[in-house]
């Protein structure tokens, strides 16, 4: 809806003048370090976008904008579904940037400046590089993304509905779990599936799994703003 | 039109108002049928609320000292029309009225009294 | 005659406090002072008409609309001035604007640039570096560059200087120009809207002491002093917030019961000010909470 996306664009002008030029040069410098390392370390690009979303959080504490919404011509349903949105839409933008990236450095091959390239770690970056394997590469990207973005939204629903006192508990025991359930994915996956090696096979799982983490974005934002909407301004 | 509202005086503000109005139309400062600010003009300038100015201008039409035209607002009215000269004659006993009752609780006499009265027609 | 706002039999509580019964209305046209002790109630009113406190019963019309149905459309239309800066302190007044005009039908970008240079903000600073006249004047600028139709101003003048305090009275004045327009002015200091308030309700305790025409009020009632015993018994009833001193008392009372009191006692016409200390004497001395 249209009013929704006033509200992301609100969000974005209010954490732009904080966040923008940090995650510009932090998502450069990764990049150029993926270029020079490895595609993996395009990963890291998906990180940098908390620099985009942490001044948002930080400000909801320290002014009052309880009063702003009161005032502004918008549904608060909107108001928590936008931030939810806006939130998913940094980790998405950072997930392309990654994507594009890791691709580039298959072509552009930055590790060769590095003189020595057959001891060890530099073995390994080469490795990487000659027999690239697109596939994999997407697919954790876009597990890397998925599991970082659910997580992080599921700890600003919390925090939204319970407070964000009790945010640093959830934050511990969802690790935990998140830990323990890692453990025994690992475990079971070999046995259960494996993920696709062609690249149309990659690029379907990652288009599945955004769509998902975009319900899931849905769902959270849906559920968080009915649990909020009675609560007084 | 000059009107200087004192905060501090006892008399309400729409009665400094009307009488500053009077007084101006009848010295001719407020020249006959000029048009005069709307109420919401007039309170904007003075800073006051819009029924005060509301207030003193029906009053003053009432006593016949400006004139309402529909769609154009108040002017003053002319200087010899019948209800501001009732109005300035009604005036003029009640000052009178209040004239001899003072000197005489004074203790002057009748004569002394109509001297006095002379003595500002002298003026 | 048209009414901006209508409340009717609000009610809302909270646990140590609560709204009884709030009735009163705006007239099309004129600004309204809504005046009344700290903690009387003024901003949980404001804050109801908003749709930012959840009412318990009654129903408050703005523009006609309803309050909780229609709270989207009635913001289009309304402007509000808080005594807090309520956007990011850390952007600048064009940042602001971009944030908030798509949300606005009737945003008007020139209007509003026009009011920047009128009210002297600098458009570089963050708005949280402006002094708190400039946030004031700020917020107004908003408010008026979408062509509202109804202003809320709740508080806007606490710890302001003089002056600020007569430059809001000057851009109110002529912002009621216009009779399609309402203003609803709620403040503790009755200087502000002494002069140029049309109507004024007062609160007291959560409850409307009194509504209607401000100078009716400014009629109504006179400050009396003297010696105790020179006061006739049969007004003694009448007295409100009475309090005797060594030297004398001193109470208020309603201007109509005057010819009643013997020339040894004076009386003052009272200001809107005098009105509410002995109310709230009142209240004090009669043992209500």
């Amino acid at each position: 809806m249209r009013e929704i996306l006033k509200l992301v664009h609100m969000d974005y002008i209010c954490a732009k003048p904080i966040g923008l030029i940090f995650y510009i040069i932090a998502s450069f410098m990764f990049s150029i370090l993926a270029l020079m390392f490895g595609p993996i370390v395009s990963s890291f690009v998906i990180f940098t976008s908390m620099s985009m979303v942490f001044p948002i959080q930080v400000l909801e504490t320290k002014n009052d904008f309880g009063k702003l919404y009161g005032i502004l011509p918008a549904d608060r349903k909107n108001i928590t579904i936008a931030r939810f949105i806006y939130f998913f839409a940094c980790f998405f933008v950072s997930e392309m940037i990654s994507i594009i990236v890791s691709v580039l450095s298959f072509f552009i091959k930055l590790y060769r400046i590095f003189p020595d390239t057959t001891q060890g770690f530099m073995m390994f970056v080469e490795d990487n590089f000659e027999k690239p394997n697109y596939p994999l590469c997407f697919e954790i990207l876009a597990i890397v993304f998925a599991v970082f973005c659910i997580f992080f939204l599921y700890i600003e629903m919390m925090g939204q509905i319970f407070g964000r006192e009790k945010e640093f508990k959830i934050i511990m025991i969802t690790l935990m779990v998140l830990f323990f359930s890692g453990l025994l994915f690992f475990k079971l996956s070999d046995s259960i599936f494996s993920l696709p090696e062609t690249i149309p096979g990659a690029l379907l799982f990652m288009i599945v799994l955004n769509i998902i983490v975009f319900g899931v974005c849905i769902i959270f934002s849906k559920v968080t703003a009915k649990k909020i909407i009675v609560r007084e301004l | 039109m000059k009107i200087i509202i004192k905060n501090k005086s006892e008399l309400p503000i729409y009665e400094q108002i009307e009488q500053q109005m009077k007084t101006q139309i009848l010295e001719g400062k407020i020249a006959e049928n000029e048009q005069l600010p709307s109420v919401r003009q007039l309170a904007k300038d003075l800073k006051i609320s819009v029924i005060t100015t509301t207030r003193a201008y029906n009053d003053l039409a009432e006593e016949g000292f400006i004139v309402s035209v529909a769609g154009k607002g108040y002017f003053a009215a002319a200087r010899d029309n019948e209800l501001m000269r009732e109005r300035m004659l009604y005036e003029m006993e009640d000052g009178l009225e209040k004239a001899v009752t003072n000197g005489r609780n004074a203790g002057l006499s009748d004569e002394e009294i109509v001297d006095a009265l002379r003595k500002f027609m002298e003026e | 005659m048209e009414n901006i706002l209508e409340i009717s039999g609000l009610c809302k509580s909270y646990n140590d406090f609560a709204l009884k019964n709030i009735s009163f209305s705006i007239p099309k046209g004129y600004i309204m002072g809504f005046v009344g002790q700290n903690g009387s109630g003024k901003t949980t009113t404001i804050r109801s008409i908003l749709n930012m406190a959840n009412i318990d019963s009654g129903k408050i019309s703005v523009f006609g609309l309803d309050s909780i149905k229609d709270s989207v459309e009635i913001k289009e239309r309304l402007g509000v001035v808080f005594d807090q800066l309520y956007f990011a302190e850390h952007l600048n007044v064009r940042q602001i604007e971009s944030q908030i005009s798509p949300f606005y039908r009737e945003w008007n970008s020139e209007q509003f640039s026009k009011y920047l240079k009128e009210f002297e903000l600098p458009e570089n600073k963050s708005v949280g570096d402006f002094s708190k006249g400039m946030k004031m004047k700020f917020m107004i600028a908003v408010a008026l560059s979408h062509n509202a139709e109804l202003i809320i101003l709740d508080e806007p003048t606490s710890g302001l200087d003089p002056v600020a305090r007569d430059e809001l009275l000057d851009i109110l004045a002529e912002y009621i120009t216009d009779e399609n327009r309402g203003v609803l002015f709620s403040t503790h200091i009755t200087a502000d809207v002494e002069r140029i308030a049309d109507y004024i309700t007062v609160l007291h305790n959560g409850s409307v002491w009194f509504t209607g025409e401000k100078d009716e009020l400014a009629e109504k009632y006179a400050v009396i002093k003297g010696d105790e015993n020179d006061i006739p018994e049969k007004i003694k009833d009448k007295l409100i917030g009475f309090h005797a001193y060594k030297n004398g008392f001193d109470a208020l009372i309603e201007t109509d019961v005057l010819s009643c009191l013997p020339d040894s006692i004076e009386a003052e016409k009272a200001s809107i000010d005098e009105i509410l200390v002995y109310i709230a004497k009142e209240a004090k001395y009669a043992g209500n909470s």
